[in-house]
């Protein structure tokens, strides 16, 4: 009976969600620029439209999960975890989008800088022309070393500058143009073009490596998730097909502990392992 | 008797061999080099006296740590092993003792194992990040002469390369013509970075040409380090991809086991039935 309840109100919370969606009742807050303190977490701040959908994603996998479970406490602990790891998941995510873009960022401030340098053979100058085009705590970090370098500092003061600039975006590509930067700033001597070009080159290899990174992790994580839906689909397979021999040589109890290590062991690896599908694919 | 003797002193008659196995090794030099006792000596025992024991505590973050420090917490963990057996093992005396012994060199093998897994992934390291160390250099090829460019390229490289940079660049200054600090810089990781020997080579060769034939030389030399880095990247996304492939088939150990188990329970005579 219970279990037939805990059925029942996952179906009315999954149809709540999406009637109270379509209706347009979450309006998510404007996305904030991101401060530079808070470089490393999430730029987004959770709204009611994000949280419905977490509360929507959780029915579902309820809702699924609840066809092999036997136990109504088991279903109820699966749709609370799922409540509770799902922002996690969330945030992971999100932390990878942003590191996409600060990784877009990059190259954009690479490439353009490679081919204005060329072009006008003034730092001050390309270093203008390219903030405009970012958006991303890159742009900050930017104008304050061009804040410097317009001071007129020292060059050890623009080599801190500059050094933070690498510590906070750790790509070889940004070295090499702290080192062209620093050369057309004090040596007062001309680039040679070549090398402007091997620069380009170097940074165009790293944008095309980490694309196919990036396409090869996306493909692994939804081949992921068809595996673990596939392992349940299973599961629930041979407990249909074998469900008297189940009933005649195990007692309840120990069914359901064998179970419910299945389910949490699935879904929990499922949240867990999630993040290292996120992690280092924007990476040199 | 003599079991009675055995297993009295067993102990003594466990720790004492095994202590004279591990520092003899050390004593080797006092026969003569080419004799047949020093070479059965050295091909037996050279698994027990390592010679370049203080290099790598040198290079593997223990420099502070000295050579006799580190072997007597050797020998020690081996005593704890070879107690640890005789206390765990029970079978007739003079077995357990040569059983013990060999526990005993295990133990103090043991830890030079981690300091050569730790060497092995320094040199790991240090291969993945030499493309970019000599990615530098060549990027201040073209603004500055060679020994200049090495002289400037110190504190922009890598940390692993820092130190022997400086030296390589203080053997330049004292010797620009020879080619012996570069040979000199590769020989110090005695031929473990083989893909060093061609970029210096070709450092050398820029550092002896001019004009033209430098530029030549630098754009060759730039071509092959970026394919060196496309490769150490690719090699490094590869193998962190192969990673996450295998997390992924947690799923289907999970399954696999709950499977078997049920399998069995339903298999075998004994019933769980209440």
């Amino acid at each position: 009976m219970i279990n037939e309840i805990v059925l029942i109100s996952s179906i009315i919370i999954f149809i709540l969600v999406f009637v109270l969606l379509n209706l347009g009742f979450g309006r998510g807050k404007k996305r904030k620029v991101p401060n530079i303190k808070k470089r490393k977490s999430l730029y987004r701040t959770l709204d009611v439209k994000t949280v419905i959908y977490l509360i929507l994603a959780a029915s579902a996998v309820t809702f699924f999960i609840n066809t092999i479970s036997y136990s109504a406490i088991t279903t109820s602990m699966v749709f609370l975890c799922a409540i509770g790891l799902a922002p996690f998941v969330l945030s992971n995510n999100l932390k990878r989008m942003h590191q996409e873009d600060v990784f877009q960022d990059v190259m954009l401030y690479c490439q353009n800088m490679g081919m204005l340098l060329k072009q006008y053979h003034n730092v001050f100058m390309s270093l203008n022309i390219v903030r405009g085009d970012l958006k991303t705590e890159l742009k900050t970090d930017i104008e304050s070393l061009m804040k410097i370098i317009n001071d007129g500092e020292e060059i050890d003061n623009v080599k801190v500058a500059m050094s933070i600039l690498e510590d906070n975006y750790e790509y070889t590509c940004i070295k090499n143009l702290d080192l062209i930067m620093l050369h057309m700033l004090f040596e007062n001597a001309k680039i040679d073009d070549v090398l402007l070009e091997t620069f380009e080159n170097d940074v165009e290899e790293l944008s095309k490596d980490v694309k196919a990174n990036k396409s090869a992790r996306s493909a692994m994580r939804i081949q992921y998730i068809g595996i673990s839906v596939g392992c349940i689909l299973i599961y629930k397979f041979f407990l249909g097909t074998m469900d008297s021999q189940l009933t005649a040589n195990l007692n309840t109890i120990t069914f359901n502990v064998v179970n419910s290590v299945f389910i949490f062991g699935v879904l929990l690896s499922l949240f867990f392992i999630d993040r290292y599908f996120n992690a280092h694919i924007t990476k040199e | 008797m003599f079991n009675l003797i055995l297993n009295k002193y067993q102990y003594l008659f466990a720790v004492v061999p095994f202590v004279g196995i591990v520092v003899f090794g050390y004593f080797i030099d006092i026969f003569p080099k080419g004799s047949i006792v020093y070479q059965f000596i050295d091909k037996a025992l050279n698994l027990i006296a390592e010679k370049n024991l203080d290099e790598l505590l040198k290079k593997n973050g223990f420099s502070k740590t000295s050579v006799f420090a580190y072997q007597l917490l050797r020998i020690i963990f081996g005593i704890i092993g070879i107690f640890a057996g005789i206390v765990l093992i029970d079978d007739a005396p003079a077995k357990k003792i040569v059983i013990c012994i060999i526990i005993g060199i295990v133990f103090y093998k043991i830890i030079y194992i981690f300091l050569l897994l730790k060497e092995k992934n320094r040199i790991a390291i240090m291969k993945e990040k030499l493309p970019y160390a000599i990615k530098t250099i060549s990027y201040l090829a073209y603004v500055y002469p060679i020994s200049n460019a090495i002289e400037r390229a110190i504190d922009i490289v890598p940390k692993e390369y820092k130190y022997d940079l400086e030296i390589l660049y203080k053997e330049i200054s004292d010797d620009p013509i020879t080619k012996k600090p570069y040979i000199n810089f590769v020989n110090r990781y005695n031929g473990k970075l083989k893909e060093l020997e061609p970029c210096l080579d070709l450092l050398y060769r820029m550092g002896q040409s001019g004009g033209s034939k430098a530029k030549t030389l630098l754009a060759n030399l730039n071509e092959t380090i970026s394919d060196d880095i496309n490769r150490v990247r690719a090699e490094k996304n590869r193998k962190f991809n192969s990673k996450v492939g295998w997390l992924g088939f947690i799923p289907v150990a999970f399954l696999v086991i709950v499977l078997i188990y049920l399998l069995l329970v339903m298999t075998t005579s004994v019933s769980f039935v209440d």
